[in-house]
């Protein structure tokens, strides 16, 4: 039974809502997107098969993520993954960016799209929260019993939360890198004295991890100049009344 | 001769009363004015985009800007003010500002913003920004 009176452990129950509303909610915007072609008896069956595909995977992953982070130096591959993870959320989306999975006007299309999201996005969900229960399989499971909820009805709420608070989105990739820095520190394969010569040693890992993130996150999108604005043509020309040469 | 002004919108009330309000002036006013309806939405992150296509992104964006505009637009029509609309994505404050800019405006009307007070205070608002970043002035209804 986890110390309910230890901060660290609301802490991470905090940490693990965050990832679930961040992770949870991205997969359900994608079963949305992807399904917002078809048509309506269409659209609920692929939602409804989305969404348990979503909870099914995260269920059976975690199971195996917490047998996987036992073994020795993995934690040290999901903590850099978990900087991915963190930096993708950072980028905002840019022409080319886009996967080949196109979610087209079939049912079969929209299908494909979601079985990727969630095979994807499951295991980034995951990663995240077994790195923020710190092997705790409470935390672990109250994780997933989390993520339910905002898998069937998060996607209205982190589009909303993108909207209007765009901000929400990089300290999420901030905390993800936070969690993987202090996943790295942990591994059981690092002799436990590395963690005891500096004082506060994996405060400072996951320091260092939270601003790689952040950094990367800023620099890919400098890069790839996805930080510019785009126009978006409306469906049928509604202006109306004098123009005066509004060049477009 | 006429002006041109920009009112970004994004469906709020505070966005709603400063159409009002430039409905008010269109109608006082002595010389012709140009009225810019802008929607700018923030991107979606590259986590969701990947696994849509391009498309779809953009249709979604459409639609949610559709929504943001469509109070706006129904007051301006039906105080039989012309005007032109555009949907905008990219980084919210800036994107209005280099429009007003690329489209010669000569004032940028909108709403105090409803984020709610505490959100406002630590955040500061895209009205806040705007104003920070224009060199053209700025009109803002409470």
């Amino acid at each position: 039974m986890p110390d309910l009176s230890s901060p660290t452990f609301w802490v991470s129950v905090l940490q693990i809502i965050a990832i679930d509303i961040l992770l949870g909610g991205d997969n359900a915007v994608v079963i949305a997107l992807a399904c917002r072609r078809l048509p309506e008896a269409q659209r609920n069956k692929g939602i409804f098969w989305g969404v348990f595909g979503a909870i099914g995977l995260r269920v059976v992953l975690i199971y195996f993520a917490l047998q996987l982070l036992a073994i020795h130096y993995l934690k040290i591959v999901g903590g850099l993954l978990l900087f991915w993870i963190g930096t993708k959320l950072i980028v905002p989306e840019h022409e080319d960016a886009h996967g080949n999975v196109h979610g087209s006007g079939t049912l079969l299309g929209a299908i494909k799209t979601i079985i990727v999201a969630d095979a994807v996005m499951s295991v980034d969900n995951v990663i995240a929260v077994a790195g923020a229960a710190h092997g705790s399989i409470i935390l672990v499971i109250f994780g997933i019993v989390v993520s339910i909820p905002i898998v069937v009805w998060g996607s209205k709420l982190v589009l909303t939360l993108m909207d209007r608070f765009p901000i929400v989105i990089t300290a999420g990739g901030g905390l993800l890198g936070w969690i993987g820095g202090g996943m790295l520190l942990s591994d059981p394969g690092l002799p436990a004295q590395w963690r005891e010569i500096v004082p506060y040693g994996t405060y400072i890992a996951s320091g260092l991890g939270a601003l790689l993130v952040l950094a990367m996150g800023n620099w890919l999108a400098r890069r790839q100049n996805a930080t510019r604005s785009a126009e978006i043509e409306l469906a049928t020309g509604k202006s109306q009344g004098p123009q005066s040469g509004d060049a477009q | 001769m006429t002006t041109r002004w920009l009112l970004p919108v994004d469906g709020s009330l505070p966005a709603l009363r400063a159409v009002d309000h430039v409905i008010g002036e269109a109608r006082s006013s002595p010389i012709g004015l140009d009225i810019l309806l802008l929607n700018v939405q923030h991107p979606l992150p590259s986590d969701i985009s990947r696994f849509v296509s391009p498309a779809v992104v953009h249709d979604y964006h459409r639609e949610t800007g559709d929504t943001a505009l469509a109070a706006a637009r129904a007051r301006l029509e039906a105080a039989g003010i012309g005007h032109a609309v555009h949907v905008l994505t990219g980084e919210v404050a800036p994107t209005i500002v280099d429009f007003a800019h690329e489209h010669d405006c000569g004032l940028i009307v909108m709403g105090a913003r409803g984020l709610g007070t505490v959100a406002g205070l630590l955040l500061g608002s895209v009205t806040q920004r705007v104003i920070h970043l224009t060199d053209l002035p700025v009109v803002v209804v409470k």
